[in-house]
């Protein structure tokens, strides 16, 4: 026990060194949907181009119309605390709306012009100059004296403008430059505003987040609770040695460490999800533990095929995650890659310690079969795949998010009061030399959205130039006449009647128009000119890039999905290739593949009874399940079925069923989803190494 | 005791939100007068308010008639070819336009801050209020806390109002 002392304080100083060193300028992404990205750096920064427009970002929308004046100043203070100011709107640029006039039909401008109504025009004035502080809307007039703005809102602008109700609802922003705040924060401002209800409605991006880390948080602690004594009675069980638990705590804190350092060494980022999965190390420590217990070091010949097939299998299964393209599948490899060579350092350094540590050998008694029922049980997990099929490879970011009723009724609220422009799929389409029009044109399917939807062509808008040409400037004269006669001191802008409105000079016109805030339906990104379309034919632009962020994050997830899966099955290949010559038996192999091969024609079945698709969080398991389901068959073939290793089998199993059983009852879906794959596969491989003994003779001989 | 002194012991801030929270109409009659550089001369009105429900008229008798109703669908201008401005900013003012011809001061503090001052109350914009353009309203009252006068001072204009008539319809209480 002295000389354990010694080596894990001496490990201890090691990881306190590099914690000090490597730990400095290592930063924590909080976000794991956020922190994907696409590794096409143009898609990249379409989306972030996009994203960083978008009315939602940064923004905390507020409906206090049913707060009394203490409450609204108690809303302001809440989110103040966490950095947000209310927004007024910058102002826009100003624009003539006159620009847009070529649009309207060349009737309906004639008439606008016509005496009638300047003679409505003078009435306005009169009406609205005799409303107290009705000055301010004299001045809106002197700017567009035929009302061109309201007239082009109703009859033009109508489908690209829906109607708010903005007086209802406040805005909050963050600043630019302003760091999110931190999590005790937000729950605070939070709490201030859940204690308003039901007088308030919200939404914010920061009170999603904050469900979400509650939710993870909550789960964490339950499962601690529950996992930890229940890992504690097999060790009183199996062990009773308080030098196995001191073994596995220190090891697993010099696993994180070197887990971290070898991240670190790679770049100074690190994802919190690949924090949260170093959890797992502890149970993939404890593995290595148990069956490297009570040998000698010196002689582990006998040992070697087992344990050697265990950990190479598992090393494999990290290495071949290294080439992935996704920065987060790199990190679980390199600090699964480290932390497992920190482990069984840290074993080796305390190996004279270890030899002492024994398990309790357990005894029961096991089917054998034989090689006809291992082929005829591949057989039929090969038939059973291929009948039912492999399910769709598709990941949604809704497994990424925690239920949030509270929240949710809030956007459907806010839904309702700014019934908006569908923007669920806005994709955006490189423009190249193409007039902006003509691209729309080519591009749009019948439920398309974009701008150009309500523009023009030259040639159509001449009819209206014509009217324009001929009576705009007689009929202004007339108007600026009526409104002196009327009593009225305006000084209007002198301006021609304007020429035909060229595609991108809408645009441009469009975005001064919009209100603040409004999307960009046209953009120049990383020197590019892009439209930003909503719905565009698939067929037509099957090159667009979405930027809605649903689509994005799904179609990324996806695509980590689709090649997790692409390289589980390079790893097992390799697997394969390395245990052949260490089994030196074809049979043996094809046993310790087994219960995988079963694992994927129940997957097969289970997807297309439920008509579930794969998603990204079921490969993370599968990653783990492939891991631990080939340790347990392969030490049951090479010790064939020793009752020592057996034990430690039973006892590594448990505890891995242990600690991913209780992810069942999580509340977060993805921690959810991973407990129950891993147990469904870890489980299942367990009782089949532990209860169905191979024998290659067959067993009726 | 002189009548400003009586005025200036009723007149708190809690008084009149009372005296005016809980009404089912406004029934008033106004003489308006309004001077900007938009006017050759100062601008008199005859208006006549009207408060129902969620309704208000603003209607202008002399020297032009010409009504302004504000209702849930927003302002507008009675009659077909009537038009008004619009925008974030004309929204805002057109909502508080509203507030202040029903005298809703809980609308009215969400952009003012109110405090009595001597004989008046004062309303000044928040700063992070839209309304800027609105430098300051300034309500004077009687002994009854009946509203006497008005003087909204904002960008390029004055208008002063006087209420030659102010009926509060008492709110119908349920046998």
């Amino acid at each position: 026990m002295k000389r354990t002392a010694l080596v894990s304080l001496a490990f201890v100083l090691v990881c306190a060194l590099l914690a000090l060193t490597l730990g400095r300028g290592l930063e924590v992404q909080e976000d794991p949907v956020a922190t994907l990205r696409d590794a096409d750096p143009i898609r990249h920064a379409l989306f972030k181009f996009f994203q960083e427009r978008s009315p939602f970002q940064g923004r905390v929308f507020v409906d206090a119309s049913e707060l009394d004046q203490p409450a609204r100043q108690a809303v302001i203070t809440a989110l103040g605390a966490i950095g947000y100011v209310q927004s007024g709107g910058p102002p826009k640029d100003a624009i003539s709306p006159l620009a847009l006039v070529p649009l309207l039909p060349a009737a309906l401008v004639e008439k606008r012009l016509s005496d009638v109504e300047i003679n409505a025009r003078v009435a306005d004035a009169r009406a609205a100059a005799a409303l107290p502080g009705g000055v301010a809307l004299l001045r809106e007039m002197e700017r567009d004296p035929f009302l061109f703005g309201p007239f082009l809102a109703a009859n033009l602008l109508a489908p690209l403008t829906p109607k708010t109700r903005p007086a209802r609802i406040v805005t909050f922003v963050l600043p630019p430059g302003a760091s999110r705040p931190a999590y005790a924060k937000i729950g605070a401002a939070y709490a201030e505003l859940e204690a308003l209800r039901p007088a308030i409605h919200f939404v914010g991006g920061d009170f999603f987040a904050y469900e979400n880390y509650l939710t993870v948080k909550s789960d964490v602690e339950f499962c601690l609770l529950v996992s930890i004594p229940l890992n504690l009675i097999l060790f009183a069980v199996f062990v009773r040695r308080l030098v196995f638990l001191v073994l596995l705590l220190v090891g697993s804190g010099v696993s994180y460490v070197f887990g971290l350092a070898a991240v670190r060494l790679a770049g100074t980022e690190v994802y919190a999800l690949v924090l949260a999965f170093t959890s797992t190390f502890i149970g993939f420590n404890n593995e290595y533990l148990v069956h490297l217990s009570g040998l000698d070091f010196g002689r582990l010949k006998r040992a070697m095929i087992g344990l050697g097939s265990a950990i190479g299998t598992t090393l494999i299964g990290f290495l071949v995650l290294l080439p992935s393209g996704s920065p987060i599948i790199q990190q679980m490899a390199l600090v699964s890659l480290g932390g497992m060579a920190g482990f069984l350092l840290f074993l080796f350094a305390n190996q004279k310690t270890l030899a002492t540590v024994k398990v309790r050998t357990l005894r029961w008694p096991k089917l054998r079969f034989g090689k006809l029922s291992l082929v005829g049980l591949w057989v039929g997990s090969i038939a059973a795949a291929l009948l039912f099929g492999l399910p769709e490879i598709k990941t949604s970011v809704d497994a990424f998010k925690v239920p949030t009723p509270r929240l949710d009724a809030d956007v459907a609220h806010f839904q309702a009061l700014m019934p908006s422009i569908d923007l669920t799929d806005v994709r955006a389409v490189e423009l190249g030399a193409a007039d902006p029009y003509a691209k729309w044109l080519e591009v749009r399917a019948p439920d398309s959205f974009h701008p150009l939807k309500v523009y023009k062509p030259a040639p159509e808008q001449a009819p209206t130039l014509a009217v324009l040409e001929r009576d705009y400037a007689p009929q202004m004269q007339k108007l600026a006449a009526a409104f002196e006669g009327a009593g009225f001191r305006f000084t209007f802008a002198p301006e021609a009647p304007p020429a035909a409105l060229a595609a991108p000079d809408f645009l441009r016109a469009l975005d001064a128009l919009s209100s603040p805030g409004a999307l960009p339906w046209h953009a120049t990104v990383a020197g590019r000119p892009f439209l930003f379309i909503a719905r565009p034919s698939a067929e037509r632009a099957p090159d667009a890039v979405p930027v809605s962020p649903r689509r994005h994050y799904d179609e990324l997830l996806t695509g980590l999905g689709r090649e997790l899966g692409l390289l589980f099955l390079v790893g097992l290949g390799a697997m394969a290739l390395y245990l052949i010559p260490l089994q030196r038996n074809f049979w043996s192999v094809l046993y310790i593949f087994s219960p995988l091969a079963v694992f994927a024609a129940s997957t097969c079945a289970l997807g297309a009874a439920f008509d579930r698709s794969l998603t990204v969080v079921h490969f993370m398991g599968f990653a783990l399940v492939i891991a631990l389901a080939v340790d347990y068959t392969a030490i049951a073939v090479s010790s064939d079925w020793r009752d020592e290793e057996m034990s430690k089998v039973l006892l590594t199993g448990l505890g891995t069923v242990a600690s991913f059983g209780v992810l069942c009852a999580a509340r977060h879906p993805l921690l959810r989803d991973l407990g129950f794959v891993v147990t469904a596969g870890a489980g299942s491989a367990l009782f089949y190494a532990l209860l169905f003994r191979f024998s290659r003779k067959e067993p009726h001989r | 005791m002189n009548l400003s002194v009586l005025i200036a012991a009723a007149l708190t801030l809690a008084a009149v939100k009372e005296r005016y929270a809980a009404h089912d109409g406004i029934e008033a009659d106004i003489v308006q007068t309004k001077e900007s550089p938009y006017l050759v001369k100062p601008l008199v009105s005859k208006v006549h308010l009207s408060v129902k429900g969620a309704t208000v008229r603003w209607e202008v008798q002399e020297p032009v008639a010409s009504t302004v109703i504000f209702d849930e669908r927003g302002a507008r201008i009675a009659g077909e070819a009537g038009s008004l401005p619009d925008g974030p900013k004309t929204t805002a003012l057109l909502s508080f336009l509203k507030a202040l011809a029903a005298v809703d001061f809980p609308a009215l503090e969400r952009d003012f801050v109110l405090t009595v001052v001597g004989e008046r109350l004062i309303a000044t914009p928040r700063p992070e209020s839209q309304l800027g353009m609105i430098k300051e309203l300034a309500l004077e009252f009687d002994a009854a806390l009946n509203i006497r006068h008005l003087t909204v001072t904002a960008d390029n204009e004055i208008t002063k109002l006087a209420f030659t008539k102010l009926e509060l319809a008492p709110r119908k209480t349920k046998p």
